[in-house]
């Protein structure tokens, strides 16, 4: 099923002019905004009462607004609060922030369902976004999915460092794991060694042992 | 007119010079045949004249005598006060010997009085005008006199440490030479006499025993009489059964009547009647009082209270009348009292005295002192005030710089966050209103348009991420794994070994934070200018400095044309701050080495 009311808590009025476009293309018959978290937080705590509540709050993470008296002055802050009214209500975060570190804490720390960066896609991901919370399932963008995984960079570790030392030395996959066996490190079958050796390969994009060892060499890694 | 005046108080003076000489020699007389009254009048007048003449030499003497012929007349009080005054004027004339001597006798007057530990005070006063000299026989004196007191109190152990060090002085042969030879046995005799209270019977009976034998005892019949009847109680003591101390004691006895030596009678009276006490009651008792007859002649009230504490339970067993006894305890008790209380109140003022002077002395060499101190004082605090001031003007410099800089932060931050949420926000709306108004997207104008906005977009984004805040704490070192992480795409592998947990632990936050703009700045232009796609970066440490190694496999640069741009610039000004140093290594073609090191 696809939602019918969401709550679009959005910095920009002309952001929201966006996103309202493409939640009403979806088909979603109530949409309600506020530039204010405060705000927000009483439309919210309001639809609870009137036993119509918001199935789903998108929210940004930066209010910028000025004027009046402000409790909540971050999207972090008013998350933590509205679950505290309605834990059950779903939370997408639409945010221009893309740093691992923000998405992980929001992720794990406050169960938001899903993390949409803003970019070339970002209304496009949204719309995803939706469609997978309504299959009960958690969704993160590409952009934010590469944050989260860091799967842009390699880390090494010990055992890795240790392998690349051995073969630079001339050992052979035997060699090493009678000497893993001996030393009481794991794993040490030669067939779990040449799988390790295997999978540095494709991470160094090293089509043969020498030549991801020279790398290895090269980089300063050994 | 006028010298006829001082002829006339010449002449006087040499009169008053020659009755005194006369004077002198008169008493003399008179002393020597036990006419004390007389002389005690006599000497008042050479008082009265040498005080007039101010000849303080005689003015001491006289005050001798007089202590001494009232000391034989028995009038303690009496004798007290002019050895008191006697010690006053020998101090002043700065005659230590003669001021202790005098010390010494007060101290023994007071013992007599059963003022014990006022005697230990005398003798102790008497002991600071000849410590550290080489007048040992008073030392020897004095000690003796200490040990006495510490004995009479029941301190036998402190009593034993003082005539030990008589001892030492004994076995001295130069010390020992001070010494007359004939006061030795009475040393010995008082160790053993404090032996035999401490109920080392073996080793007192061994001195007495050498003692008899001594030819200096044996040539005084008053000293060998006491021996023996100190040998007789200790052997007593050692075993009650014994023959041989009956007889010792009544030879002891006997010896003291023939030299007609009245505290030596009362002496061996009193151990007689402890040696019979349980033996023999009424022969006990006829011995006790033959000591309080002997007492009431020295008028000692000490004494004669000493024996009436043996008589009176005597005659209670005996069952005889105590009436006498308990009437001569109340007056002896308080004449006791009397006395005691007057030679305290002389002792007090004389100690007041001699303190006064001794704080004097105390109170010149303190101000000195202190005037020294002050002056030292005055140089430190000089110098202190100075390295304040500097530490001050230091710190406020520093506080200035560091005021200055968390401005410009806090502006950074503000910039970086305007860059980020609102120009980003801006940009984002653009290109949401390109693609609402082109779906399906198929003009390639606005698809055009699209992507030169996500370039802008990701611009700002990067230009914001320079200046954003940074984690210092704990998850430092996950916040520098995301760093390189953001710079790596599928074009560009980014290579780090895994650290220990606790590998920044040690670094400065602001370390921290230039090391992260460091690294910030090396893969900025590693994006922008090397075509690297591989790119390792590793940390380790070594003692207390921490390498770190950026290699990329790009273009390289040549160090003689590479132009430090602005970013580079950037990483010195840093590595600067960090007191660190920084090694670039590149050949073209060949990839950059980066070599950075810094103190933890």
């Amino acid at each position: 099923m696809i939602y019918s009311k969401i709550f679009v808590a959005e910095d920009l009025d002309s952001n929201n002019l966006g996103m309202v476009a493409t939640l009403k293309k979806m088909g979603i018959a109530t949409i309600e905004q506020s530039q204010f978290c405060d705000n927000a937080l009483l439309k919210i705590k309001k639809a609870v009462i009137d036993f119509e509540p918001f199935e789903v709050l998108i929210s940004d993470l930066c209010f910028n607004a000025t004027h009046g008296k402000k409790n909540i002055r971050s999207g972090q802050e008013l998350i933590s609060e509205v679950k505290k009214i309605q834990p059950n209500i779903k939370v997408i975060v639409f945010s221009v922030e893309d740093k691992q570190s923000i998405i992980e804490s929001l992720m794990e720390d406050q169960q938001i369902d899903a993390y949409v960066c803003k970019g070339l896609n970002g209304l496009k991901e949204l719309e995803n976004a939706i469609e997978a919370l309504s299959k009960n399932k958690k969704y993160t963008c590409p952009v934010a999915t590469a944050s989260l995984q860091q799967k842009n960079i390699l880390e090494l570790d010990i055992y890795e460092q240790k392998l690349l030392e051995l073969l630079a030395h001339g050992y052979k996959q035997s060699e090493i794991s009678e000497l893993f066996k001996k030393k009481l490190i794991t794993p040490n079958s030669v067939r779990s060694i040449e799988t390790s050796i295997s999978k540095l390969k494709d991470s160094f994009n090293a089509s043969t042992t020498p030549q991801l060892v020279y790398m290895a060499s090269s980089l300063g890694l050994i | 007119m006028f010298q006829k005046v001082s002829i006339d108080t010449l002449q006087k003076y040499s009169q008053d010079s020659i009755r005194l000489v006369t004077l002198d020699k008169k008493i003399k007389r008179i002393a020597r045949a036990k006419q004390y009254d007389s002389a005690i009048f006599h000497t008042y007048r050479i008082l009265k004249l040498s005080e007039r003449l101010s000849d303080s030499t005689a003015i001491a003497k006289s005050h001798y005598r007089l202590a001494y012929y009232n000391l034989q007349m028995h009038k303690l009080k009496e004798a007290y006060l002019h050895y008191n005054n006697a010690y006053k004027c020998f101090a002043q004339m700065g005659d230590s010997l003669a001021a202790s001597a005098r010390l010494c006798s007060m101290a023994r007057i007071q013992k007599r009085l059963g003022d014990f530990s006022g005697s230990r005070l005398t003798a102790l006063d008497a002991l600071r005008y000849v410590e550290n000299t080489s007048h040992y026989e008073e030392i020897c004196n004095v000690y003796e006199m200490i040990a006495v007191s510490h004995s009479e109190q029941k301190n036998y152990n402190e009593a034993l440490k003082w005539i030990s060090r008589v001892r030492v002085i004994i076995a001295n042969s130069i010390f020992s030479k001070k010494i007359n030879v004939k006061e030795i046995p009475s040393y010995n005799n008082t160790v053993g006499l404090i032996l035999t209270n401490l109920g080392r019977y073996n080793e007192s009976i061994a001195i007495f025993e050498a003692l008899l034998k001594d030819s200096i005892v044996l040539n005084n019949e008053g000293s060998y009489a006491m021996i023996l009847s100190n040998l007789g109680l200790t052997k007593w003591k050692a075993d009650p059964e014994n023959q041989e101390s009956e007889k010792m004691l009544l030879e002891g006895l006997a010896g003291r009547q023939k030299v007609n030596s009245v505290s030596g009678q009362i002496a061996a009276n009193v151990f007689l009647t402890k040696y019979y006490y349980k033996k023999n009651k009424k022969k006990a008792l006829h011995y006790a009082l033959d000591a309080l007859e002997n007492s009431e002649k020295l008028k000692n009230p000490a004494a004669i209270m000493e024996t009436l504490d043996l008589i009176i339970p005597l005659k209670k067993e005996l069952g005889l009348s105590l009436k006498e006894e308990a009437l001569l305890y109340s007056t002896s008790s308080n004449s006791l009292d009397e006395v005691k209380q007057k030679v305290r109140r002389i002792y007090a003022t004389n100690k007041y005295d001699h303190d006064k002077l001794t704080k004097d002395n105390l109170i010149l060499k303190a101000e000195t002192a202190k005037e020294e101190a002050q002056k030292t004082f005055y140089l430190a605090a000089l110098i202190i005030a100075i390295l304040c001031i500097g530490y001050v003007v230091y710190y406020k410099n520093q506080q200035k710089k560091r005021e200055k800089l968390e401005e410009t932060h806090k502006a950074e931050m503000r910039f970086s966050r305007k860059i980020h949420d609102e120009l980003g926000n801006d940009i984002f709306y653009l290109m949401t209103q390109i693609q609402n108004k082109n779906t399906p997207l198929k003009d390639m104008e606005a698809v055009n348009v699209l992507e030169g906005l996500n370039s802008v977009y990701n611009k700002a984004r990067d230009i914001s991420k320079e200046y954003t805040s940074i984690d210092t704490g704990n998850k430092y070192g996950t916040e520098l794994i995301a760093l390189l992480n953001s710079y790596g795409n599928e074009k560009i592998k980014i290579i780090t070994t895994q650290l220990a947990v606790n590998f920044w632990d040690k670094v400065s936050g602001e370390n921290k934070i230039n090391l992260y703009r460091i690294l910030q700045e090396l893969l900025t232009n590693m994006t922008k200018h090397s075509e690297a796609s591989l790119v390792g970066v590793t940390f380790s440490k070594e003692k207390r400095k921490i390498i770190v190694k950026y290699v990329d496999n790009g273009i390289g640069i040549d160090p003689s044309t590479f132009n430090f741009g602005n970013g580079l610039q950037n990483v010195e000004n840093r590595l600067h701050s960090m007191n660190g140093s920084i090694n670039f290594e590149s050949k073209p073609k060949r990839g950059l080495t980066v070599m950075l090191m810094f103190t933890i």
